[in-house]
């Protein structure tokens, strides 16, 4: 069961077909998902979830609108300790 | 010294997209996927899914966290990275293995460290499983998997590439 909790009002001026409308209307949609994703607003599922898309779907979304897939920031202490244990002889 | 960890789908697609999936193994003495993470990747020809499929119940394990694993959390999720962060949690791992910036703030929370695909490239370099990170993360951007530039750039001067 998708809960659709972003929801996008457009209005356009009269005269625009109803197919222009629904595609710009998508488009606003993705745009505003997309924006909420980046900021870590909601996660790739959620985001997923909100377009109605599965989970690939929605990065392949990402890809095509030039959104990055990975962010940051780059965790430097977690892997500068992980790099220090792995550096350690075996027990 | 071993590892552990929890993957996510992020991160199974990322790595895979840079052909390095599977040097996972040489990090990760554990490494552990909830069924979730598994049902999103089930579509054959997809990134990963090959590779997580050749992965499960060889180095990779399939397991369920028990119900309320993943504690209080204050940041709205999905069910399904709720269970990624469960697991993470029930089992203690060292990391929780994900790119999704909203689970790492989850994740942060509740005092798991993460890392995602292009800093476990990073940690290759470091256990020398490949000799440079920056071909493999132009891979990744080129299979469709971006990298904020920023990103990319701390990544290469922590490699000193």
């Amino acid at each position: 069961m998708l809960l659709k909790t972003v929801r996008v009002e457009l209005h356009v001026p009269e005269g625009i077909s109803p197919a222009a409308h629904a595609a710009a209307q998508r488009g606003a949609e993705e745009g505003a998902v997309l924006r909420l994703w980046q900021a870590g607003e909601l996660s790739t599922r959620q985001a997923s979830e909100e377009l109605g898309l599965a989970y690939t779907e929605f990065l392949d979304l990402a890809t095509a609108y030039g959104v990055a897939i990975e962010q940051g920031p780059l965790h430097e202490d977690v892997i500068a300790e992980a790099a220090r244990r792995l550096r350690q002889p075996s027990q | 010294m071993s590892l552990t960890a929890v993957i996510d789908s992020n991160v199974v697609i990322g790595l895979a997209k840079g052909g390095v999936f599977n040097h996972l193994r040489d990090l990760y003495t554990g490494l552990y996927v909830p069924p979730t993470v598994v049902n999103e990747l089930r579509q054959p020809g997809q990134p990963g899914v090959a590779d997580l499929q050749k992965a499960l119940g060889n180095w990779i394990t399939v397991q369920t966290p028990p119900p309320g694993a993943a504690g209080t959390v204050a940041h709205a999720l999905a069910a399904a990275d709720l269970e990624a962060l469960g697991l993470a949690r029930h089992l203690a791992v060292d990391h929780l293995l994900t790119g999704d910036l909203r689970l790492q703030k989850a994740a942060a929370a509740n005092g798991v460290p993460c890392l995602g695909a292009p800093e476990l490239v990073l940690l290759m370099k470091s256990a020398g499983c490949v000799t440079a990170v920056e071909p493999v993360l132009i891979r990744m951007e080129r299979s469709g998997y971006g990298i904020a530039p920023t990103l990319f750039a701390s990544i290469l001067a922590a490699a000193n590439e």
